[in-house]
């Protein structure tokens, strides 16, 4: 008897896998939240109804555990199929080999890969090979606050920018009068969290000839031009007083901020916000207008199991018909989408003109922030110099020093 | 005899002074502890711009009810709060149940190894989860339990929780009086009998700590939730704090704090309607700081 109910035990489990068999499953893993996931649910709906044998699962986890649950997957075999890869995850990925090469898809006519700017790809090419397509490319730009500059009776970025003197001079003294003339800070330049202390830095530092890593990615923010940058942030913050210290939580949403830098993605956040604002190109500074491109990008793992299902279906995704949706909360790499009148009209909360100006024609000079695989520990160092370095009376050029020493150390 | 009434009255005082300046200090200690939860409270109600305003003003847009709204409509909040609830109440009885057993067992059945059986249990508790949670998870994976809330029931079961409770019980019923069990056993109950109608009915502060613990390890538990699920509708509630993002991952903070206070609410209830007995669990563990 109970060999028998052994063996009948046995066959339902064997038969689960072939019976599932007739189906493919492909996992998508994302970090989106919000109105993002429930579009990405319903392209994935989509592509079933199309494709009955591929059924498609999007699992989510939130963005800080994002990197390091898929690695953790990976390693024990059980990863998803096709997935999101953050800019900064994508070195560790490629040298632990984790990623399916794309290149198959070079030659597509369909797929026309050639509508993607070179920039776009750069990141994600190594060789000859191709390891992902980004969906997103966003230049960060700057968030104004027009009643503030009203009530300070400054011209606004966008007014200067189109008079050809926004750099970073005026964009220093436009911040001063601000917090002078209406008691507000007159910008935030790094993200409240020091870890992200790159964002809104970069384009500082690239403007004015600075860096973070040299082309060999060894250490470079000790380099003259950063300190330069480094001292102009500083001094807004301790000598204008006109940014906010390290440890501030005044955000750009509360409406005592004049300027702040972020994604373009950032405007979701101002749904409610309780005065007018607007977006402009970043300043210029003395070796051109530089801004931050952040990138995510769709990627097949190298392990998966149905690797030509899980191609098929990040060709679907990154199509030009499914990137003109998704373009409604990820500026789109695509040539064709981004300079349609339906992506320039896609948010209603930034005029398609201001858009243009701010985003669309900065992509040409917007540059990624190419990392080491080891940043994910290099970041640790970073910060906690930076938070160093933002303390009165810091000596900026030690700290900047003592930074590079630990980092090429690592 | 009026000498030492008239002594006793500048004592009097003397201690009433002491318990003011006691009560102040307590005060002042237990601020760092009560503006935070204050703010999470207010800024719950205040629009996503006047949260990192002034900390008790609600800003432009006043009491926002609709952060509270919006968290169950657009997000499938619900669903998750149910997962962490029936996770929760079916994990609790068992890690209870199964420690009540099995300390009774430890400590009063004698069989060879008893005491290696015993340390064995214990090291559940001794290893830190991190070291186990690879292996346990090609295991779960391979049963194809993977988003599944079985994986993070089991855990809370059989994992550091489950051998803390069982380590609890039998330090419990070790101080129990033999001469009860001989007397049950007297009267004609055997093992089973001695256990459900002596031994039980005596460990209630006990077994309420035991399953205070495992409620609560069970509610804040992110990191097996963090592991096993991926789905947004199997998530629970720790997981479902960091999904009130935009598209691309930037914080909502109002609709986040409006879902932490709908969180941390059956805690603080449960807390203020059991004071007394949480405040004696923690002392009859010896865990009370």
């Amino acid at each position: 008897m109970n060999r028998s109910v052994f063996a009948i035990g046995l066959c339902v489990l064997l038969a689960v896998p072939v019976a599932s068999a007739q189906k493919v499953n492909l996992r998508f893993s994302t970090w989106a939240g919000g109105e993002g996931l429930t579009l990405l649910q319903q392209l994935a709906q989509e592509y079933n109804a199309q494709t009955p044998n591929v059924g498609v699962t999007v699992e989510v986890t939130p963005f800080a555990d994002y990197a390091s649950k898929v690695a953790v997957q990976l390693a024990s075999g059980s990863g998803p199929d096709v997935g999101w890869l953050a800019e900064q995850s994508v070195p560790s990925f490629l040298k632990s080999g984790s990623l399916k090469d794309l290149s198959a898809l070079t030659g597509d006519p369909a797929f026309n890969l050639a509508d993607f700017p070179v920039s776009a790809l750069s990141l994600w090419k190594q060789g000859k090979g191709v390891y992902g397509v980004p969906f997103s490319n966003s230049p960060q730009v700057l968030f104004y606050n027009k009643d503030l500059f009203k009530q300070a009776g400054v011209s606004t970025p966008l007014q200067q920018y189109a008079k050809g003197g926004w750099d970073y001079a005026a964009f220093r003294s436009s911040a001063k009068t601000v917090k002078d003339r209406t008691g507000a800070f007159g910008a935030r330049i790094m993200r409240v969290d020091t870890k992200a202390w790159n964002s809104g830095t970069l384009g500082v530092l690239w403007s004015n000839g600075g860096n973070v890593y040299d082309s060999n990615l060894k250490c470079a923010i000790n380099s003259p031009a950063s300190v330069r940058a480094f001292q102009l942030m500083y001094d807004m913050t301790f000598g204008d007083g006109s940014v906010p210290r390290p440890g501030d939580q005044t955000t750009f949403q509360g409406g005592r901020l004049g300027m702040y830098i972020d994604n373009v993605s950032f405007s979701a956040q101002l749904k409610d916000a309780a005065f007018k604002w607007g977006v402009a190109p970043l300043p210029k500074g003395t070796t051109g207008r530089v801004t931050q491109l952040g990138q995510a990008g769709y990627v097949v793992f190298a392990r998966s199991s149905r690797p030509n299902e899980a191609q098929a279906f990040l060709k679907f995704l990154a199509s030009p018909a499914v990137m003109a949706r998704t373009a409604k909360f990820f500026p789109p790499p695509r040539k064709s989408v981004l300079t349609s009148k339906t992506y320039l009209g896609s948010n209603p909360a930034i005029p398609a003109a201001e858009l243009k100006t701010a985003l669309v024609n900065q992509l040409g000079s917007a540059r990624v922030f190419k990392t080491s695989d080891n940043f994910l520990r290099a970041n640790d160092l970073f910060a906690s110099g930076i938070e160093r370095l933002y303390q009165p009376g810091a000596n900026i050029g030690n700290v900047l020093n003592d930074i590079c020493k630990g980092v090429d150390g690592l | 005899m009026r000498t030492e009434v008239l002594a006793v009255k500048p004592v009097r005082s003397a201690r009433g002074g002491w318990h003011w300046a006691l009560y102040l200090l307590l005060v002042l200690v237990s601020l760092p502890f009560f503006l935070p939860l204050l703010w999470l409270f207010v800024s719950a109600f205040k629009s996503s711009g006047a949260i990192f305003g002034s900390p008790f003003q609600f800003g432009a847009g006043g009491l926002r009810w609709t952060n509270f709204e919006q968290v169950f409509r657009d997000y499938p909040f619900a669903r998750q709060y149910l997962n962490s609830v029936y996770i929760a109440a079916l994990s609790v009885p068992i890690t209870v149940g199964l420690a009540a057993v099995a300390g009774y067992a430890f400590a009063r059945i004698r069989f060879p190894g008893r005491n290696a059986v015993f340390l064995l249990s214990l090291l559940a508790m001794m290893v830190p989860s991190e070291l186990t949670a690879v292996p346990q998870f090609v295991l779960f994976s391979r049963l194809g339990l993977v988003n599944t809330h079985v994986p993070v029931i089991l855990l809370q079961i059989f994992s550091a929780t489950g051998a803390f409770t069982v380590f609890l019980m039998r330090q419990h019923f070790i101080t129990l009086p033999r001469e009860l069990e001989d007397a049950g056993r007297v009267d004609g109950l055997n093992s089973p009998g001695v256990f459900w109608y002596i031994m039980l009915p005596l460990s209630r502060p006990a077994l309420a700590t035991a399953a205070i613990f495992a409620v609560l390890n069970s509610w804040n538990d992110y990191f097996n939730p963090l592991i096993y699920l991926s789905r947004e509708t199997l998530l629970t509630l720790p997981l479902a704090l960091g999904r009130f993002t935009d598209p691309l991952g930037g914080v909502y903070w109002n609709l986040t704090l409006a879902a932490s206070v709908l969180v941390a609410l059956p805690v603080l209830l449960a807390f203020l309607l059991a004071q007394r007995q949480f405040i004696e669990s923690l002392a009859a563990s010896g865990t009370k700081g």
